[in-house]
């Protein structure tokens, strides 16, 4: 049985964890500086808060994508339970660093040399 | 042409820090009739009550997967038009082709910024 320090999905969960709550703090501090600069009357500082805040709630996604490499490691040789699915083909959860394809992959394959992305209206 | 952002918006996703952030940002972009589901079928029940003029969904959900969310709502003929959006950590190019075929407006891959969720239904709808 692979020792789960050394399994991979361990280390990309550790790396995204890592990287939300890096990313989390930078923001929170922003804000906190934001905040005591227009305490001191640079109300302007004020103006950045907003893309802080925003940028905390994307970190936040962390917690759906390392759900789904958990289920991953579970699934895996010698973890748990084996996991039955059917299509399972299609559900193989987020894609190891460096795989899978990137939003701009995506949008390529989506481009209309048929028809999505569709405009509606 | 502006997009009425007074429209009802479905958001379906098992993870509810995930419909958290969606609504979110949706509420950033000016959308304010933001429902949420948390499986495929009960997106089903909304969709047949209410006129959503977005969806929104995840793909890997149980026990009916966005994907065939999806194919549901393209049958219907009073949603067969109604844009749909995929938002997924499923990032092959099988599953981008299937959700195509299947009739997906969009695509966006978890994680995703403001900036890009703004650009995809921005593509689908009108400027957002």
């Amino acid at each position: 049985m692979t020792p789960a320090k050394d399994h991979p999905i361990i280390a990309t969960i550790r790396a995204e964890i890592d990287d939300a709550a890096n990313r989390i703090l930078d923001a929170a501090e922003a804000c906190l500086a934001g905040l005591a600069a227009a305490r001191r009357g640079e109300t302007a500082a004020l103006t950045g808060i907003d893309a802080e805040l925003t940028r905390i709630m994307e970190a936040c996604a962390f917690q759906d994508i390392v759900g789904q490499r958990l289920s991953q490691l579970v699934a895996a040789p010698g973890y748990g339970a084996p996991s039955v699915s059917a299509g399972a083909g299609l559900l193989n959860g987020p894609a190891p660093p460096g795989e899978g394809l990137n939003q701009t992959g995506i949008d390529a394959l989506m481009q209309p040399s048929g028809q999505a992305a569709t405009r509606i209206g | 042409m502006p997009v009425d952002k007074a429209m009802n918006v479905l958001v379906v996703d098992d993870y509810k820090t995930m419909v958290r952030i969606i609504r979110g940002l949706l509420e950033q972009l000016g959308f304010r009739n933001i429902d949420d589901a948390i499986d495929g079928p009960s997106a089903l029940e909304q969709i047949r009550a209410k006129d959503y003029g977005l969806i929104l969904s995840d793909w890997n959900m149980s026990p009916m997967t966005g994907l065939e969310l999806l194919k549901h709502v393209r049958a219907d003929p009073r949603t067969k038009s109604t844009p749909f959006v995929m938002v997924t950590a499923e990032a092959k190019t099988e599953n981008v082709l299937v959700a195509r075929q299947a009739g997906v407006n969009n695509y966006i891959i978890k994680p995703f910024t403001l900036a890009v969720l703004k650009q995809k239904l921005t593509t689908v709808l009108g400027e957002v």
